[in-house]
Protein backbone atom coordinates (compact mmCIF):
# COMPACT_ATOMS: atom_id res chain seq x y z
CA UNK A 1 0.00 0.00 0.00
CA UNK A 2 1.51 3.25 -1.16
CA UNK A 3 2.19 6.08 1.71
CA UNK A 4 -0.41 8.81 0.95
CA UNK A 5 1.28 12.19 0.54
CA UNK A 6 1.48 14.47 3.24
CA UNK A 7 -0.09 17.30 3.41
CA UNK A 8 1.54 20.74 3.08
CA UNK A 9 2.26 22.51 6.67
CA UNK A 10 0.31 25.23 5.92
CA UNK A 11 -2.81 23.14 5.03
CA UNK A 12 -3.04 21.09 8.47
CA UNK A 13 -4.40 23.98 10.04
CA UNK A 14 -7.50 23.91 7.10
CA UNK A 15 -8.48 20.71 6.82
CA UNK A 16 -12.34 20.73 5.72
CA UNK A 17 -11.40 22.09 2.33
CA UNK A 18 -9.18 19.73 1.66
CA UNK A 19 -11.25 16.91 2.34
CA UNK A 20 -14.52 18.46 0.77
CA UNK A 21 -12.50 18.97 -2.41
CA UNK A 22 -11.62 15.07 -2.58
CA UNK A 23 -14.59 13.76 -1.50
CA UNK A 24 -15.99 16.19 -4.84
CA UNK A 25 -13.95 14.99 -6.89
CA UNK A 26 -14.18 10.92 -5.82
CA UNK A 27 -17.65 11.04 -5.55
CA UNK A 28 -17.90 12.85 -9.37
CA UNK A 29 -15.55 10.36 -10.89
CA UNK A 30 -17.67 7.16 -9.51
CA UNK A 31 -20.73 8.61 -10.59
CA UNK A 32 -19.92 9.52 -14.02
CA UNK A 33 -17.17 7.65 -16.26
CA UNK A 34 -18.02 10.44 -19.33
CA UNK A 35 -19.52 10.07 -22.51
CA UNK A 36 -16.44 8.44 -24.08
CA UNK A 37 -15.95 5.87 -21.61
CA UNK A 38 -17.59 2.44 -22.19
CA UNK A 39 -17.95 -0.14 -19.47
CA UNK A 40 -18.98 -2.83 -20.99
CA UNK A 41 -19.68 -6.69 -19.46
CA UNK A 42 -21.11 -9.31 -21.33
CA UNK A 43 -23.34 -11.88 -20.66
CA UNK A 44 -21.43 -15.41 -21.42
CA UNK A 45 -22.42 -17.18 -24.38
CA UNK A 46 -23.37 -13.94 -26.19
CA UNK A 47 -21.22 -11.80 -28.85
CA UNK A 48 -19.72 -8.89 -28.36
CA UNK A 49 -21.74 -5.96 -29.71
CA UNK A 50 -20.26 -3.37 -27.74
CA UNK A 51 -19.31 -0.32 -29.48
CA UNK A 52 -15.87 -0.25 -27.99
CA UNK A 53 -15.41 -3.99 -30.26
CA UNK A 54 -14.24 -5.32 -26.51
CA UNK A 55 -16.81 -7.13 -24.32
CA UNK A 56 -15.63 -8.34 -20.30
CA UNK A 57 -16.88 -11.73 -20.42
CA UNK A 58 -15.92 -12.22 -16.69
CA UNK A 59 -13.88 -12.00 -14.13
CA UNK A 60 -15.11 -8.25 -13.20
CA UNK A 61 -12.77 -5.95 -15.09
CA UNK A 62 -14.18 -2.88 -16.67
CA UNK A 63 -13.07 -1.61 -20.21
CA UNK A 64 -12.83 2.35 -20.91
CA UNK A 65 -12.32 2.67 -24.71
CA UNK A 66 -9.39 5.02 -26.62
CA UNK A 67 -8.42 5.75 -22.68
CA UNK A 68 -4.75 5.40 -21.90
CA UNK A 69 -3.18 5.21 -18.46
CA UNK A 70 -1.32 8.18 -16.32
CA UNK A 71 1.70 7.72 -14.84
CA UNK A 72 -0.35 7.20 -11.57
CA UNK A 73 -1.99 4.55 -12.95
CA UNK A 74 1.25 3.28 -13.78
CA UNK A 75 2.67 3.06 -10.33
CA UNK A 76 -0.20 1.76 -8.84
CA UNK A 77 -0.14 -1.76 -11.05
CA UNK A 78 0.95 -4.56 -9.18
CA UNK A 79 1.93 -7.83 -10.20
CA UNK A 80 2.05 -8.98 -6.66
CA UNK A 81 -1.54 -9.80 -6.61
CA UNK A 82 -1.56 -10.30 -10.70
CA UNK A 83 -4.43 -12.23 -12.20
CA UNK A 84 -4.78 -13.51 -15.67
CA UNK A 85 -5.96 -12.63 -18.80
CA UNK A 86 -8.08 -14.83 -21.42
CA UNK A 87 -8.59 -13.08 -24.89
CA UNK A 88 -10.54 -14.72 -28.37
CA UNK A 89 -11.51 -12.69 -31.08
CA UNK A 90 -14.47 -13.45 -32.76
CA UNK A 91 -14.71 -13.32 -36.34
CA UNK A 92 -11.85 -12.31 -36.96
CA UNK A 93 -7.55 -12.52 -36.21
CA UNK A 94 -5.36 -10.21 -34.27
CA UNK A 95 -2.47 -9.58 -31.70
CA UNK A 96 -2.73 -8.56 -28.35
CA UNK A 97 -1.04 -5.83 -26.52
CA UNK A 98 -1.01 -5.07 -22.61
CA UNK A 99 0.93 -2.21 -21.50
CA UNK A 100 2.97 -1.46 -24.09
CA UNK A 101 3.75 -4.74 -25.07
CA UNK A 102 3.00 -7.83 -27.28
CA UNK A 103 1.93 -10.34 -25.06
CA UNK A 104 0.37 -12.68 -27.44
CA UNK A 105 -1.60 -13.59 -31.33
CA UNK A 106 -5.55 -14.60 -30.17
CA UNK A 107 -6.58 -16.65 -28.86
CA UNK A 108 -4.48 -15.98 -25.70
CA UNK A 109 -5.02 -17.29 -22.37
CA UNK A 110 -2.85 -17.30 -18.88
CA UNK A 111 -1.16 -13.63 -19.54
CA UNK A 112 -0.05 -12.30 -16.46
CA UNK A 113 -2.66 -9.74 -15.61
CA UNK A 114 -1.23 -6.93 -12.78
CA UNK A 115 -4.60 -5.68 -10.92
CA UNK A 116 -5.12 -2.12 -11.57
CA UNK A 117 -5.62 -0.04 -14.51
CA UNK A 118 -4.06 -1.65 -17.83
CA UNK A 119 -3.00 -0.55 -21.40
CA UNK A 120 -4.92 -2.91 -23.45
CA UNK A 121 -4.96 -2.88 -27.50
CA UNK A 122 -6.15 -5.44 -30.27
CA UNK A 123 -5.02 -5.41 -33.68
CA UNK A 124 -4.91 -7.00 -37.16
CA UNK A 125 -2.08 -5.43 -38.71
CA UNK A 126 -3.28 -1.32 -39.15
CA UNK A 127 -6.77 -2.12 -38.58
CA UNK A 128 -6.61 -1.55 -34.35
CA UNK A 129 -10.00 -3.81 -32.98
CA UNK A 130 -10.03 -2.47 -29.51
CA UNK A 131 -7.89 -0.13 -27.70
CA UNK A 132 -8.15 1.20 -24.14
CA UNK A 133 -7.71 1.17 -20.61
CA UNK A 134 -8.78 -1.95 -18.63
CA UNK A 135 -9.51 -1.74 -14.72
CA UNK A 136 -8.53 -5.22 -12.92
CA UNK A 137 -9.51 -6.04 -9.53
CA UNK A 138 -6.78 -8.20 -8.13
CA UNK A 139 -6.50 -12.04 -8.97
CA UNK A 140 -8.98 -11.62 -11.20
CA UNK A 141 -9.21 -14.52 -13.86
CA UNK A 142 -10.24 -12.02 -16.62
CA UNK A 143 -11.92 -13.14 -19.81
CA UNK A 144 -12.69 -10.84 -23.05
CA UNK A 145 -13.78 -11.17 -26.34
CA UNK A 146 -13.05 -9.13 -29.11
CA UNK A 147 -15.39 -7.91 -31.88
CA UNK A 148 -13.03 -9.01 -34.90
CA UNK A 149 -15.83 -8.27 -37.36
CA UNK B 1 37.58 34.27 29.20
CA UNK B 2 36.00 35.11 25.95
CA UNK B 3 32.65 36.39 25.82
CA UNK B 4 29.53 34.80 23.60
CA UNK B 5 30.03 37.04 21.04
CA UNK B 6 32.82 36.48 20.22
CA UNK B 7 32.84 33.05 20.36
CA UNK B 8 30.23 32.66 18.17
CA UNK B 9 31.93 35.23 15.63
CA UNK B 10 34.55 32.06 15.99
CA UNK B 11 32.28 29.38 14.89
CA UNK B 12 31.13 31.29 12.00
CA UNK B 13 34.90 32.16 10.61
CA UNK B 14 35.06 28.29 11.38
CA UNK B 15 32.42 27.25 9.45
CA UNK B 16 33.12 29.64 6.15
CA UNK B 17 36.72 28.36 6.32
CA UNK B 18 35.16 24.92 6.31
CA UNK B 19 32.91 25.30 3.64
CA UNK B 20 35.82 27.24 1.46
CA UNK B 21 38.44 24.38 1.70
CA UNK B 22 35.90 21.75 0.93
CA UNK B 23 34.54 23.89 -1.94
CA UNK B 24 38.14 24.80 -3.38
CA UNK B 25 39.51 21.06 -2.85
CA UNK B 26 36.60 20.15 -4.71
CA UNK B 27 37.45 22.25 -7.46
CA UNK B 28 40.76 21.77 -7.79
CA UNK B 29 40.78 18.16 -7.86
CA UNK B 30 41.65 16.83 -11.67
CA UNK B 31 38.43 15.59 -13.19
CA UNK B 32 39.80 12.19 -13.52
CA UNK B 33 40.60 11.87 -9.94
CA UNK B 34 36.79 12.39 -9.21
CA UNK B 35 36.27 8.86 -10.99
CA UNK B 36 32.31 7.59 -10.06
CA UNK B 37 31.32 10.67 -8.93
CA UNK B 38 28.86 11.21 -11.46
CA UNK B 39 28.56 14.30 -13.64
CA UNK B 40 25.92 16.53 -12.53
CA UNK B 41 24.42 16.94 -16.14
CA UNK B 42 24.00 12.83 -16.16
CA UNK B 43 22.03 13.20 -12.67
CA UNK B 44 18.88 14.42 -14.55
CA UNK B 45 19.86 12.40 -18.08
CA UNK B 46 16.53 10.30 -19.02
CA UNK B 47 17.59 6.62 -18.55
CA UNK B 48 15.95 4.00 -19.50
CA UNK B 49 13.21 2.39 -17.76
CA UNK B 50 14.20 -0.78 -16.11
CA UNK B 51 13.14 -3.77 -17.85
CA UNK B 52 13.21 -1.40 -20.78
CA UNK B 53 14.93 -2.44 -24.66
CA UNK B 54 16.68 -0.27 -27.56
CA UNK B 55 16.58 -1.70 -30.64
CA UNK B 56 20.60 -2.14 -30.54
CA UNK B 57 19.85 -4.37 -27.47
CA UNK B 58 17.63 -6.17 -29.37
CA UNK B 59 19.73 -6.81 -32.38
CA UNK B 60 22.26 -7.85 -30.21
CA UNK B 61 20.04 -10.50 -28.49
CA UNK B 62 18.12 -11.57 -31.86
CA UNK B 63 21.78 -12.29 -33.66
CA UNK B 64 22.79 -15.63 -31.87
CA UNK B 65 18.98 -17.06 -32.93
CA UNK B 66 19.06 -15.56 -36.77
CA UNK B 67 22.90 -17.18 -36.95
CA UNK B 68 21.60 -20.63 -35.59
CA UNK B 69 18.37 -20.46 -37.36
CA UNK B 70 20.49 -20.26 -40.62
CA UNK B 71 22.46 -23.19 -39.54
CA UNK B 72 19.77 -25.03 -39.30
CA UNK B 73 18.30 -23.96 -42.40
CA UNK B 74 21.44 -24.34 -44.50
CA UNK B 75 21.60 -27.98 -42.70
CA UNK B 76 18.15 -28.76 -44.14
CA UNK B 77 16.49 -28.91 -40.84
CA UNK B 78 13.61 -26.42 -41.35
CA UNK B 79 11.53 -28.07 -38.47
CA UNK B 80 14.14 -27.09 -35.76
CA UNK B 81 14.57 -23.79 -37.17
CA UNK B 82 11.00 -22.54 -36.73
CA UNK B 83 10.38 -24.41 -33.63
CA UNK B 84 13.88 -22.22 -32.49
CA UNK B 85 12.30 -19.04 -34.28
CA UNK B 86 8.89 -19.44 -33.18
CA UNK B 87 10.08 -19.97 -29.27
CA UNK B 88 11.94 -16.57 -29.38
CA UNK B 89 9.62 -14.60 -31.24
CA UNK B 90 7.16 -15.58 -29.00
CA UNK B 91 9.50 -14.24 -26.25
CA UNK B 92 10.55 -11.57 -27.27
CA UNK B 93 7.92 -10.31 -29.62
CA UNK B 94 10.15 -9.67 -31.85
CA UNK B 95 8.91 -8.57 -35.24
CA UNK B 96 11.81 -9.69 -37.05
CA UNK B 97 12.16 -13.22 -35.85
CA UNK B 98 8.56 -13.77 -36.68
CA UNK B 99 9.10 -12.78 -40.18
CA UNK B 100 12.27 -14.92 -40.12
CA UNK B 101 10.21 -17.58 -39.12
CA UNK B 102 7.43 -16.88 -41.77
CA UNK B 103 10.43 -17.52 -44.57
CA UNK B 104 11.18 -20.57 -42.93
CA UNK B 105 7.95 -21.97 -42.77
CA UNK B 106 7.37 -20.89 -46.45
CA UNK B 107 10.66 -22.27 -47.89
CA UNK B 108 9.04 -25.91 -45.43
CA UNK B 109 5.39 -25.28 -47.85
CA UNK B 110 7.10 -24.99 -50.74
CA UNK B 111 9.38 -27.94 -50.66
CA UNK B 112 6.76 -30.29 -48.48
CA UNK B 113 4.05 -28.82 -50.60
CA UNK B 114 2.32 -28.71 -47.14
CA UNK B 115 -0.59 -25.58 -47.20
CA UNK B 116 -0.82 -25.86 -43.44
CA UNK B 117 3.03 -24.76 -43.23
CA UNK B 118 2.10 -21.70 -45.89
CA UNK B 119 -0.64 -21.18 -43.35
CA UNK B 120 1.80 -20.91 -40.67
CA UNK B 121 4.01 -18.26 -42.26
CA UNK B 122 1.60 -16.03 -43.71
CA UNK B 123 -0.03 -16.10 -39.73
CA UNK B 124 3.82 -15.44 -38.65
CA UNK B 125 3.93 -12.61 -41.54
CA UNK B 126 0.26 -11.19 -39.95
CA UNK B 127 1.97 -11.42 -36.30
CA UNK B 128 4.95 -9.50 -37.61
CA UNK B 129 3.07 -6.98 -38.82
CA UNK B 130 0.41 -6.57 -35.74
CA UNK B 131 3.74 -5.67 -33.86
CA UNK B 132 5.13 -3.03 -36.41
CA UNK B 133 2.03 -1.36 -36.66
CA UNK B 134 1.76 -1.27 -33.19
CA UNK B 135 5.37 -0.03 -32.98
CA UNK B 136 4.11 3.18 -34.46
CA UNK B 137 1.01 3.55 -32.25
CA UNK B 138 1.50 5.95 -29.53
CA UNK B 139 -0.02 3.04 -27.02
CA UNK B 140 3.47 1.62 -27.36
CA UNK B 141 5.71 1.31 -24.82
CA UNK B 142 8.18 3.49 -25.95
CA UNK B 143 11.09 2.37 -23.92
CA UNK B 144 10.33 -1.50 -25.32
CA UNK B 145 11.69 -0.70 -29.14
CA UNK B 146 12.62 -4.30 -30.97
CA UNK B 147 12.95 -2.57 -34.10
CA UNK B 148 14.35 1.35 -35.35
CA UNK B 149 11.29 3.08 -36.67
CA UNK B 150 12.87 3.82 -39.56
CA UNK B 151 13.47 0.23 -39.87
CA UNK B 152 9.72 -0.60 -39.92
CA UNK B 153 8.43 0.42 -43.12
CA UNK B 154 10.98 -2.14 -44.87
CA UNK B 155 10.24 -4.94 -42.47
CA UNK B 156 6.32 -4.33 -43.33
CA UNK B 157 6.88 -4.51 -46.81
CA UNK B 158 8.77 -7.64 -46.24
CA UNK B 159 6.03 -8.97 -44.32
CA UNK B 160 3.31 -7.79 -47.26
CA UNK B 161 5.84 -9.69 -49.63
CA UNK B 162 5.59 -12.95 -47.65
CA UNK B 163 1.85 -12.62 -47.49
CA UNK B 164 1.12 -12.76 -50.94
CA UNK B 165 3.77 -15.58 -51.71
CA UNK B 166 2.01 -17.57 -48.54
CA UNK B 167 -0.99 -16.70 -50.76
CA UNK B 168 0.14 -18.13 -53.73
CA UNK B 169 1.82 -21.21 -52.53
CA UNK B 170 -1.20 -21.95 -51.22
CA UNK B 171 -3.60 -21.78 -54.32
CA UNK B 172 -0.58 -23.81 -55.95
CA UNK B 173 -0.74 -26.62 -53.93
CA UNK B 174 -4.52 -26.79 -53.66
CA UNK B 175 -4.90 -26.55 -57.41
CA UNK B 176 -2.29 -29.55 -57.31
CA UNK B 177 -4.23 -31.22 -54.12
CA UNK B 178 -7.52 -30.92 -56.55
CA UNK B 179 -6.13 -32.84 -59.56
CA UNK B 180 -4.75 -35.07 -57.38
CA UNK B 181 -8.06 -35.59 -55.75
CA UNK B 182 -10.25 -35.42 -59.13
CA UNK B 183 -8.04 -36.66 -61.74
CA UNK B 184 -8.83 -34.93 -65.35
CA UNK B 185 -11.66 -37.20 -66.69
CA UNK B 186 -10.37 -39.64 -68.71
CA UNK B 187 -10.35 -38.64 -72.38
CA UNK B 188 -13.06 -39.39 -73.99
CA UNK B 189 -12.45 -42.91 -76.06
CA UNK B 190 -12.30 -41.64 -79.60
CA UNK B 191 -15.52 -42.55 -80.97
CA UNK B 192 -14.41 -43.60 -84.81
CA UNK B 193 -15.86 -43.09 -87.92
CA UNK B 194 -17.05 -46.30 -87.77
CA UNK B 195 -15.50 -48.07 -90.38
CA UNK B 196 -14.56 -50.32 -88.31
CA UNK B 197 -17.91 -51.66 -87.87
CA UNK B 198 -18.83 -51.50 -91.43
CA UNK B 199 -16.15 -54.00 -92.53
CA UNK B 200 -17.24 -56.19 -89.44
CA UNK B 201 -20.56 -56.07 -90.27
CA UNK B 202 -19.90 -57.07 -94.25
CA UNK B 203 -18.11 -59.97 -93.07
CA UNK B 204 -20.76 -60.57 -90.86
CA UNK B 205 -23.10 -60.28 -93.53
CA UNK B 206 -20.58 -62.54 -96.24
CA UNK B 207 -20.88 -65.10 -93.42
CA UNK B 208 -24.67 -65.16 -93.12
CA UNK B 209 -24.93 -64.79 -96.99
CA UNK B 210 -22.53 -67.81 -96.97
CA UNK B 211 -24.13 -69.88 -94.24
CA UNK B 212 -27.78 -69.54 -96.06
CA UNK B 213 -25.80 -70.89 -99.83
CA UNK B 214 -24.76 -73.66 -97.43
CA UNK B 215 -27.67 -73.99 -95.68
CA UNK B 216 -29.83 -74.23 -99.16
CA UNK B 217 -27.10 -77.07 -100.20
CA UNK B 218 -27.62 -78.82 -97.47
CA UNK B 219 -31.52 -78.72 -98.14
CA UNK B 220 -31.14 -79.65 -101.58
CA UNK B 221 -28.70 -82.74 -100.71
CA UNK B 222 -31.64 -83.85 -97.76
CA UNK B 223 -34.44 -83.39 -100.48
CA UNK B 224 -32.58 -85.59 -103.09
CA UNK B 225 -31.23 -88.35 -100.57
CA UNK B 226 -34.96 -88.16 -99.70
CA UNK B 227 -36.09 -88.87 -102.70
CA UNK B 228 -33.50 -91.78 -102.74
CA UNK B 229 -34.45 -93.39 -99.75
CA UNK B 230 -38.23 -92.54 -100.62
CA UNK B 231 -37.87 -95.08 -103.51
CA UNK B 232 -39.06 -98.91 -103.01
CA UNK B 233 -35.81 -100.39 -104.93
CA UNK B 234 -33.50 -99.34 -102.50
CA UNK B 235 -32.59 -100.68 -100.02
CA UNK B 236 -30.15 -102.28 -97.92
CA UNK B 237 -26.50 -101.64 -97.98
CA UNK B 238 -27.36 -98.32 -100.56
CA UNK B 239 -30.38 -97.18 -98.53
CA UNK B 240 -28.67 -96.45 -95.36
CA UNK B 241 -26.03 -94.52 -97.33
CA UNK B 242 -28.30 -92.26 -98.73
CA UNK B 243 -30.17 -92.19 -95.56
CA UNK B 244 -27.11 -90.83 -94.20
CA UNK B 245 -25.81 -88.40 -96.63
CA UNK B 246 -29.70 -87.07 -95.96
CA UNK B 247 -28.91 -86.61 -92.71
CA UNK B 248 -26.03 -84.97 -93.35
CA UNK B 249 -27.36 -82.76 -95.96
CA UNK B 250 -30.44 -82.19 -93.29
CA UNK B 251 -27.99 -80.62 -90.77
CA UNK B 252 -25.36 -78.96 -93.62
CA UNK B 253 -28.82 -76.58 -93.72
CA UNK B 254 -30.06 -76.86 -90.17
CA UNK B 255 -26.14 -75.60 -89.63
CA UNK B 256 -25.85 -73.24 -92.76
CA UNK B 257 -29.67 -71.31 -92.61
CA UNK B 258 -29.27 -70.77 -88.56
CA UNK B 259 -25.38 -69.32 -89.18
CA UNK B 260 -26.98 -67.33 -92.39
CA UNK B 261 -29.56 -66.07 -90.68
CA UNK B 262 -27.72 -64.59 -87.83
CA UNK B 263 -24.81 -63.43 -90.03
CA UNK B 264 -27.19 -61.56 -92.25
CA UNK B 265 -28.61 -60.14 -89.26
CA UNK B 266 -25.79 -59.27 -87.17
CA UNK B 267 -23.87 -57.53 -90.26
CA UNK B 268 -26.43 -56.01 -91.28
CA UNK B 269 -27.17 -54.31 -87.63
CA UNK B 270 -23.52 -53.61 -87.18
CA UNK B 271 -23.40 -52.00 -90.78
CA UNK B 272 -26.17 -49.92 -89.86
CA UNK B 273 -24.50 -48.80 -86.60
CA UNK B 274 -21.46 -48.26 -88.75
CA UNK B 275 -22.83 -45.96 -91.44
CA UNK B 276 -24.38 -44.08 -88.64
CA UNK B 277 -21.21 -43.27 -86.93
CA UNK B 278 -19.46 -42.54 -90.03
CA UNK B 279 -22.38 -39.89 -90.33
CA UNK B 280 -21.89 -38.23 -87.08
CA UNK B 281 -18.13 -38.34 -87.23
CA UNK B 282 -18.36 -36.52 -90.12
CA UNK B 283 -15.71 -38.13 -91.58
CA UNK B 284 -17.16 -40.80 -93.27
CA UNK B 285 -16.25 -40.54 -96.83
CA UNK B 286 -18.73 -39.32 -99.05
CA UNK B 287 -20.13 -42.62 -100.99
CA UNK B 288 -21.79 -42.59 -103.79
CA UNK B 289 -25.53 -44.04 -103.38
CA UNK B 290 -24.09 -47.52 -105.17
CA UNK B 291 -21.55 -47.52 -102.40
CA UNK B 292 -23.82 -46.86 -99.75
CA UNK B 293 -24.83 -50.66 -99.09
CA UNK B 294 -22.89 -53.38 -99.68
CA UNK B 295 -23.97 -55.76 -102.84
CA UNK B 296 -23.75 -59.52 -102.81
CA UNK B 297 -23.35 -60.58 -106.57
CA UNK B 298 -23.28 -63.49 -108.44
CA UNK B 299 -19.36 -63.61 -109.79
CA UNK B 300 -18.68 -63.44 -113.21
CA UNK B 301 -17.32 -66.69 -113.69
CA UNK B 302 -21.17 -68.22 -111.97
CA UNK B 303 -19.28 -70.28 -109.82
CA UNK B 304 -19.44 -68.38 -106.29
CA UNK B 305 -20.99 -64.95 -104.64
CA UNK B 306 -18.92 -61.70 -104.26
CA UNK B 307 -19.67 -59.23 -101.62
CA UNK B 308 -18.51 -55.25 -102.67
CA UNK B 309 -18.51 -52.01 -101.03
CA UNK B 310 -16.81 -49.37 -99.66
CA UNK B 311 -16.30 -49.05 -96.21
Amino acid sequence: MPALPTLPRTSVSRPLPWALALGLGLGLAVASPGPAATAAVLAAGMGCSDSSGLCVDSGGASFTADKKSTSKDRKKRSTKNAGTLSLSIDGGRGSVFLNGRYVGTAPVSGVELPSGKNDLQVRDGADVLATGLLDVPKGAAVSITVNGG
Amino acid sequence: MSSPGRAGQRRASATLALALALGVGVATVPVSARAGVTPAPLLFKKTKKSGGLTPEEAAERRAPVQQQGQQMVSAGELTAATILYDGAAQNEGDPVLFLDAADVYLAMAKEEREISSAETAKMRAQTAQDVLYFHLDSASDPDYRLVATEDVSGLLARASALIDDADATIAEIEAEQDAVVAPEAAPKRKQGNGRGLRIAGAGFIGLGVAGLGLGAAGMAIGRINQKRVDDPAVYGTEFDEFDAKGRRGNLLAGVGLAVGGVGLVLGVTLLVIGKRRGKNAGSAPQESPSDEEASVMLLPTGRGLALTGRF
